[in-house]
């Protein structure tokens, strides 16, 4: 990722983090697509708070590959503990990348995407690797 | 050098192929036998699989690795020699049981998963051995190869198998490529510079670590105020060895050295590595990158940091060069003394890289390995390294290995050095010699009688009852070859009474032969299934034809009884296990025997692809004389499609190759006149060719291969076929030759041909049973039943449909039942509205006389007689009584 699109990506979470309904259209669009994956994850209160939570963390350490990677590893550990499966992660990030689009409209033009993308691919990349 | 972050320079992390990692692990924790990964160099099978074994190793399942490349294939089992136990090499059905229990008792029992690296450059004795351990459960393959390469039959068989998956690798996509930069460089990258990597890359994740390791260690690619930046441009686009080799073009020669050093050596032991090399060196060597050392079970061993370095390395030495190398190699292995047992055989190839005379026990079981499996190549390298240290009887096993690669004059060569000083040989060798001497002249000198002479003479001098019986053998198959099957089966009875199972086995392949030729073809095949299976039980091959002669038979014997779908599967495996195995023989056999099953199958195109194969792999091998088989094929292929010319340039070529056609299959040379005579407007001729064959191979007893040109006969249009095929029928046991002689017995009856015409379609002899199809409809005309005869007409139009480029002259008629010519269909069709000849003259201005000439000919292309029947031949509704 060249600097320009960490920054690219930083601004979009803050711009996500002012839609409080993100994470439930995530999850609902997750469930529907990948139904397995409902009973993953249990408590789903405690699921969207944890969701808005990583994003930011992991944005603000785009910058900082050793914390990142730490950081995600743990997560990923986690999610091997729920079920999720490698064949998980793309349509997570498929569906993530939708419903950011159909929060923020226009202003997740191609670029944010194309940077959303990068950001997302490396973090799932690391979760798996740990 | 500047710095660079440490990840750099490790094992960059697997990325993108998560899915697969899984997937892969899953299957083996499953059972799985196999796992295949296939993909282009620098794709990252090899990062893959070692993912795959370091989860599994995590999860306490057994694990090894194993590494195949050109250098190891040419000691038998080369790759494999750390997993087989010592002593287990003095017999070939050994290896196999102790390399199991080895592997049973370090394991307690469970499955090792074992890693083999580029298995496409396997040897046929590794690969046979890794085989067999995945079908006994010892083993779980993890296999990586390149796309478009075979490799040995073991592992094609393998690949088929049940429960064996495939994943391919491709390039990686931007946004991996992207994730991959970042997590090795440890952040950000400007994005020209990621532009440029990904472009130059192309996706390939090792030429993507070559781009970044030589850019960082030049200083191009430096990260400045956390960003990493390129200074000035990549060089442009070229290919990955040239990639590879230029970034090892800058190290000091001591350093480059080093690298050769372990390209030719892989792996090697670090002791060993350390006793040539600095140790400084090696240090500097592994920070760049290039080298990687790993723990095995007993020691350090160094090998190069991806198995594509060692191809490229390996491909760049001269022969000078690695002939110092390896010096430098024995020179040091000697000096510190072999540590594994295993040593033993790469110091061999070491030695005969170095022309340094080998060490002549360790020859010696390799010789009986790779003569066990046919691998002749192999056989090739190792007699002569043992004709150099003083082992005067490798020169048998020389000639033995060029003569089945086709190399008769140098086989030649060798046997006739060997042969001016016969004191210095055993007997085996010499009777070996000998054996081979009479397969050199009866297939490459076309001297039949002298290849009798050379084995007969000997035969009075020779003591040991084994080497007799050889002996014995050879001129036995020398005989059936040359036709005279009568004398063959005196000697095989002989033979077939034999204690010795090797003996008893090689004169049922002559069985086998005879039955397929002269019938009962159920006979030939119910043998050669019965006796391959002996065969391969086999404690030691050496000595003998291969197993897969009997399948070469059975094709033949399955073709013959028409049983053309099972002939064609068989023929197509052993196509496929020859190609494999570098089995120049069966290569040659098979594709004449495919070629002859596309033939019956109608697709004259295929034929014609086989036969030339066939004939070029002849003319590329000193295999010249079944050379007259492939152009006698290739004529009738030819024939068949109409191309007159091109059939008789094939007959012409083999007519002036000066070698006659072998006289086994002396039908299949007269078949090949025949039918290019027939395409040349000659049918007279062609019937004539094949009378002439048929009544001399009857007299010499081959009832079968006569039946098989009898249908020929019948099918160019000799009536006289009836009571010799019936009287074959009832011998030979084929539903092809059944079929023919009910064709022949029944030629005018339209009910009988439409069901000869129903069984050699079942049979899927397609371009016969259109031919019988369109007489079917011709005798029903002649009957005056247009109807059926339409019928029988539209099969034999959907048959030739079903074949490719058919243009026999059985199916002349089908050509001309419908076609009329326009003006003949113009009158016709009026006429059969109800107009009279005058009527039609005067309407299209023509004279009466030739209106009654076209509709002359339009009733005999139609096969009727009266005006009456016109409008249902044309498929109109009629009109009684004519139009108003």
């Amino acid at each position: 990722m060249t600097p320009e699109q960490v920054e690219l990506v930083r601004a979009t979470i803050a711009a996500v983090g002012e839609h409080p309904e993100f994470a439930d259209r995530f999850y609902l669009r997750l469930f529907e697509v990948a139904p397995a994956t409902e009973a993953m994850f249990g408590d789903l209160e405690s699921q969207r708070r944890k969701l808005t939570d990583e994003l930011v963390a992991m944005g603000e350490l785009l910058g900082d590959l050793t914390t990142l990677d730490a950081r995600a590893a743990e997560l990923g550990r986690r999610h091997r503990g729920y079920g999720v499966r490698a064949g998980h992660y793309p349509v997570a990030r498929a569906v993530m990348a939708e419903t950011v689009r159909e929060v923020l409209g226009d202003a997740f033009g191609p670029e944010e995407q194309d940077a959303w993308e990068r950001a997302t691919m490396l973090i799932t990349e690391l979760m798996q690797s740990g | 050098m500047p710095a660079s972050p440490a990840v750099l320079t490790q094992l960059w992390p697997l990325t993108g192929r998560h899915e697969d990692l899984e997937a892969i692990v899953g299957a083996l924790v499953d059972g799985s036998r196999a796992q295949v990964i296939v993909g282009d160099a620098g794709t990252g099978k090899t990062r893959l699989a070692r993912e795959v074994l370091r989860r599994l190793a995590d999860d306490g399942v057994p694990t090894a690795g194993a590494t195949a490349s050109e250098s190891a294939a040419a000691t038998p089992l080369g790759a494999l020699a750390h997993l087989v136990p010592p002593g287990a090499l003095d017999s070939p059905s050994s290896v196999f049981s102790a390399t199991r229990d080895a592997i049973d008792e370090r394991t307690g029992g469970r499955p090792l998963v074992l890693h083999v690296d580029d298995a496409h450059l396997l040897d046929a004795s590794s690969a046979a051995l890794l085989v067999g351990l995945a079908e006994a459960g010892v083993a779980e393959l993890v296999v990586t190869m390149r796309p478009g390469h075979r490799g040995p039959d073991a592992l094609g068989a393998l690949r088929a198998a049940d429960g064996v998956g495939t994943t391919t690798l491709g390039a990686l996509d931007a946004v991996a490529i992207d994730t991959l930069l970042h997590r090795v460089l440890g952040g950000p990258l400007d994005g020209v510079a990621e532009a440029q990597l990904l472009h130059t890359s192309g996706g390939n994740p090792l030429y993507l670590r070559e781009l970044v390791l030589g850019a960082v260690q030049d200083g191009s690619l430096r990260e400045v105020d956390g960003v990493w930046r390129l200074d000035g441009g990549f060089p442009a686009a070229e290919a990955l060895g040239d990639r590879v080799l230029g970034r090892m073009a800058d190290l000091p020669t001591v350093e480059r050295e080093a690298l050769e050093l372990v390209a030719v050596a892989e792996p090697i032991g670090l002791d060993l590595l350390e006793r040539l090399v600095d140790a400084a060196v090696l240090e500097g060597l592994e920070q760049r990158a290039l080298l990687r050392v790993e723990a095995s079970r007993r020691r350090h061993e160094v090998r190069l940091a991806d198995p594509v370095y060692g191809e490229i390395l390996r491909g760049s030495i001269g022969r000078v060069r690695l002939r110092r190398l390896s010096r430098t190699l024995v020179d040091a292995v000697t000096a510190t003394g072999l540590r594994r047992a295993d040593d033993g055989t790469r110091l061999v190839r070491w030695q005969i890289d170095a022309g340094i005379p080998p060490d002549l026990d360790v020859v010696l079981v390799g010789l009986r390995l790779a003569r066990h499996h046919q691998d002749w190549s192999t056989v090739a390298i190792l007699a002569t390294a043992a004709l150099g240290a003083g082992h005067a009887d490798a020169a048998a096993w020389l000639v033995e290995a060029h003569v089945a690669l086709g190399e008769f004059d140098e086989g030649d060569e060798v046997a006739n050095r060997a042969l001016a000083e016969p004191e210095a040989l055993g007997e085996e060798a010499i009777v070996l010699l000998h054996r081979a001497r009479a397969e050199t002249l009866f297939f490459s000198r076309d001297d039949a009688a002298g290849a009798v002479d050379a084995v007969a003479a000997l035969l009075p001098t020779v003591r040991d009852p084994l080497q007799r019986e050889l002996l014995t053998f050879s001129q036995a198959a020398i005989l059936a070859w040359s036709g005279r099957i009568a004398e063959a089966s005196e000697l095989v009875a002989a033979l077939e009474g034999s204690e010795r199972e090797l003996v008893v086995v090689q004169a049922a392949m002559i069985r086998e032969l005879v039955a397929a030729v002269a019938g009962p073809a159920g006979v030939a095949i119910e043998l050669a299934d019965r006796w391959f299976a002996r065969h391969l039980e086999l404690d030691d091959l050496n000595g003998t034809n291969g197993p897969g002669f009997h399948l070469v038979i059975k094709a033949v014997a399955l073709t013959n009884a028409g049983r053309l779908d099972e002939a064609a599967a068989l023929a197509e495996a052993g196509y496929g296990a020859s190609v494999g195995d570098r089995v120049l023989a069966g290569q040659l056999w098979f594709s004449l025997e495919l070629g002859r099953i596309a033939l019956l199958r109608g697709d004259a195109v295929a034929a014609a692809r086989w036969y030339r194969e066939q004939v070029a792999l002849c003319r590329a091998t000193g295999w010249r004389r079944p050379i007259t088989l492939g152009l006698s094929g290739l004529a009738i292929a030819l024939a068949q499609q109409g191309d007159a010319a091109g059939a008789a340039a094939a007959i012409a070529e083999r007519d002036a190759s000066g070698y006659r056609v072998i006289e086994l299959f002396a039908i299949e040379g007269a078949r090949g006149t025949a039918w290019a005579r027939s395409a040349a407007g000659d049918p007279a001729g062609a019937r004539a060719v094949l009378a002439e064959a048929i009544d001399h191979a009857e007299a010499g007893g081959l009832t079968l291969m006569a039946a098989t040109a009898r249908l020929d006969a019948l099918r160019l249009g000799d009536g006289g076929q009836a009571a010799p095929l019936a009287a074959a029928a009832e011998v030979v046991d084929s539903a092809l030759i059944s079929l023919a002689a009910r064709w022949a017995a029944s030629p005018n009856d339209g009910g009988v041909l439409d069901d000869v015409a129903s069984g050699f379609e079942a049979l899927g002899a397609l371009m016969v049973a259109a031919e019988v199809a369109a007489r079917a409809g011709d005798a029903w005309k002649r009957t005056g039943q247009p109807r059926a005869a339409a019928a029988s007409q539209r099969r034999a139009d959907e048959l030739v449909a079903r074949c490719r480029g058919a243009a026999t002259p059985a199916l002349a008629v089908v050509e001309t039942v419908v076609p009329l010519t326009a003006r003949e269909r113009e009158i016709a069709v009026l006429v059969a509205d109800g107009l009279t000849t005058k009527e039609v003259a005067e309407r299209l201005f023509l004279s009466a006389r030739t209106v009654s000439n076209h509709l002359q000919n339009a009733y005999a292309k139609l096969g009727i007689t009266k005006r009456t029947e016109l409008g249902a031949a044309l498929g109109r509704p009629t009109s009684a009584g004519g139009s108003p």
